[in-house]
């Protein structure tokens, strides 16, 4: 049935009725987080200027760090009130090493300059300039003063760090054989006994080893040693939830009511109540997921979904996570959740992205509560492939808006090169425009269905266009599924004719999650 | 306010004025962030250029006119900046739109049409996306706009119907799309 089209002006009104607007905690917590990086204290905007409320002890001492630039900038000069305190614990637990024995560090305790911070389940502490550092299970750290920043000297485990943007100056890492230089991104590091591995998330670093300097886009990875295996890259998201140990994020929802899903209406797609439709997928689309500050909706969500969507891994990599009951991926349910006020805002994307951090912890919190659910993390070695360049591809038109291939990016307005409008050509394409090659292989596990680890040496940003010629008309949902089953088949011989790339099989080391025991959800 | 310069290079009437006016500017100015790039993390870096700007350099001269204009207006074009780099970067993520194809549409899912009609917003020139976010996210009359922009009412009315315009035009053609 033809569906009346909505007026237009309605629809406009509406999409400024729902135009986000801060909550009074957020603008504040903001206004503390802007002032603390200008250097509030020094240039006399403090509690007295803004009314009853006090700025916290921590933010002035963030804005110490933050005036030292401001100072540079106006000519002035400002001491530093403590040099000695170089960051503060956020979140796990922590240690400190002092001669052979340990301490529990507190959370907000401060972190003095050569300091030993050690993690035996996974912790996280924040630098004065407002970097932050996970750290992984097992490591061991100390925080030293360089000659125009911070470096931290890892001596054993593993970092993720989260880099802030150096106004002046560099962050650094130091492990045995290497030192990371930064000036903003997200980069893991490893120091094993074998050596030590670089890994770049998102922006890029400097690696330097002996004489020879290094840099390195997300993606991108070194190791110093060749006894050591390639990680696959995980995604962003999956970090963000991963350094703290399992079940221990304060975040939680107000209310929760889960319940099995009733069967669909008669005359929709499919069948089968609370189970699985024909064509249905077991992670969260956003046609079923509704989220406002203060209140998440999803509807047929499954476990496997609810997992994938909390701890950010890939919904499509199949060992992504193992010890799943055979109902994970079947049994659906509607779940409605209270977000409390003040909680940050996160917009629908962001949660299917995996970019929701307070979001994702109270979904993983709900799974805790209400499923029972204990995971744990794993290293798991896996089939992968190795993406090489077998010959350079080629950026191909075969009519004024047909192109396919691979070039790089010009960094236009994709409108105005005049070759990716949408629907202007019939055949099936995936597009990525002004990606770096980790973003595309990013889009593209879904048909290889196992990790693939970058190996083509290609630096900088590209638009990369796939199209998928000769297949069958749609249909019906089995029609898409069939497809899809193509488009998996082809993905290889496609890639290599139009991009020229190819795939080895090879192994990679993967970090993945192990549910150690789940039960269908309790009652309301 | 008088013709000296606003934030001077050193001293204290830098650190006394810079204080009152952030204090005087500062909510106008992350709302409008806020509302435009829709994350508190892009608002804070939007407002925190502004100030650093202002912190690096002499004010300008419309600065020393209407303040409330400059800060809105920086806050605007800088948000809308924003947006515009983060639609550079267009990902395809094969998997879910697989997932979306396979899922019944759903009438209530607002998101696409509000990513377009933010593109849309973000490629309208300077003056017509600050008038359109005054209008319609901060609820401003017509007058109020006209007068802190330094305008006239009908020339806001006019811009308004423009954009409301350009931008309905954009929905139809979106609803015709999903149509055929």
């Amino acid at each position: 049935m033809r569906r009346e089209p909505k007026q237009a002006g309605k629809i406009l009104d509406q999409f400024f009725g729902r135009v986000a607007k801060p909550s009074a905690e957020q603008i504040q917590l903001s206004r503390r987080n802007i002032l603390s990086r200008l250097g509030a204290e020094e240039l006399h905007i403090g509690p007295d200027s803004v009314g009853a409320e006090r700025m916290p002890l921590r933010f002035l001492r963030f804005g110490i760090a933050a005036a030292a630039v401001v100072a540079a900038i106006v000519g002035s000069t400002v001491l530093l009130r403590s040099r000695n305190v170089m960051g503060e614990a956020v979140q796990g637990v922590l240690y400190r090493g002092y001669e052979g024995e340990t301490q529990a560090i507190q959370i907000g305790e401060k972190l003095g300059r050569n300091t030993v911070i050690q993690s035996t389940g996974g912790g996280v502490f924040a630098l004065a300039d407002g970097s932050r550092v996970e750290m992984r299970s097992e490591s061991e750290v100390s925080l030293e003063r360089a000659s125009d920043g911070i470096r931290i000297r890892l001596s054993k485990g593993g970092i993720v760090v989260n880099a802030a943007k150096q106004r002046a100056g560099h962050l650094y890492v130091q492990t045995k054989d290497l030192m990371v230089s930064v000036i903003g991104t997200v980069f893991l590091v490893n120091a094993e006994e074998e050596g030590s591995r670089v890994a770049v998330i998102q922006g890029e670093v400097q690696v330097q080893r002996d004489a020879t300097i290094q840099k390195l886009l997300p993606g991108e990875q070194v190791v110093t040693s060749p006894a050591m295996p390639s990680v696959a890259p995980p995604r962003l998201a999956f970090l963000q939830q991963s350094a703290l140990p399992i079940g221990t994020s304060p975040e939680r929802f107000e209310v929760v009511s889960i319940r099995p899903s009733p069967p669909p209406p008669q005359g929709t797609r499919g069948g089968g109540g609370g189970g699985a439709r024909p064509g249905e997928q077991p992670c969260f689309v956003r046609q079923r997921l509704q989220l406002d500050p203060g209140r998440l909706v999803v509807t047929r969500a499954t476990l496997h979904g609810l997992i994938v969507a909390s701890y950010g891994v890939r919904c499509f990599l199949p060992d992504g996570i193992s010890g799943e009951p055979e109902w994970a991926k079947s049994e659906r349910y509607d779940i409605q959740a209270v977000i409390p006020a003040g909680s940050p805002v996160h917009t629908p994307r962001l949660l299917l992205e995996g970019n929701a951090p307070n979001l994702q912890r109270m979904l993983q919190n709900m799974l805790a509560d209400r499923f029972k659910l204990t995971l744990r993390r794993e290293m798991k070695e896996m089939p992968a492939y190795d993406l090489v360049v077998e010959k350079p591809g080629k950026w191909e038109c075969h009519l004024p808006q047909t192109c396919r291939g691979l070039r790089l990016s010009e960094d236009k307005d994709p409108d105005a090169v005049g070759v990716d409008k949408e629907g202007m050509t019939p055949i099936p394409t995936s597009l990525n425009l002004h990606v770096p090659i980790s973003r595309w292989i990013e889009a593209v596990t879904f048909y290889t269905r196992r990790p693939i680890i970058d190996k083509t040496g290609l630096k900088g940003y590209y638009d990369i266009r796939l199209e998928w010629p000769d297949l069958p008309e749609t249909n019906s949902i089995e029609d898409l599924s069939k497809n899809e089953a193509l488009k998996i088949e082809r993905f290889p011989s496609t890639i290599q004719e139009q991009l020229g790339f190819k795939l080895i099989p090879s192994t990679a080391l993967v970090e993945v999650l192990v549910i150690e025991h789940v039960e269908k959800p309790s009652e309301n | 306010m008088s013709s000296v310069t606003v934030f001077e290079v050193t001293g204290k009437p830098l650190r006394e004025k810079f204080g009152k006016i952030f204090e005087e500017h500062y909510d106008l100015t992350y709302r409008t962030a806020y509302g435009i790039t829709r994350k508190a993390e892009d608002a804070e870096d939007v407002v925190q250029t502004i100030f650093l700007q202002l912190l690096r350099r002499e004010s300008p001269p419309d600065l020393m006119k209407n303040p409330r204009a400059y800060f809105y207006r920086a806050a605007v074009n800088i948000s809308l900046r924003t947006i515009r780099s983060r639609q550079r970067e267009v990902v395809v993520n094969d998997s879910e739109q697989f997932a979306a194809s396979t899922e019944a549409a759903d009438p209530n899912n607002h998101e696409e049409m509000d990513q377009r009609l933010w593109k849309a917003i973000a490629e309208l020139n300077e003056g017509a996306a600050q008038i359109l976010i005054l209008r319609y996210i901060h609820d401003y009359s017509l007058a109020d706009i006209a007068k802190l922009l330094g305008t006239t009412r009908s020339t806001v009315a006019v811009s308004l119907f423009r954009s409301r315009a350009r931008l309905k035009k954009l929905i139809r053609a979106s609803q015709l799309g999903e149509e055929s």
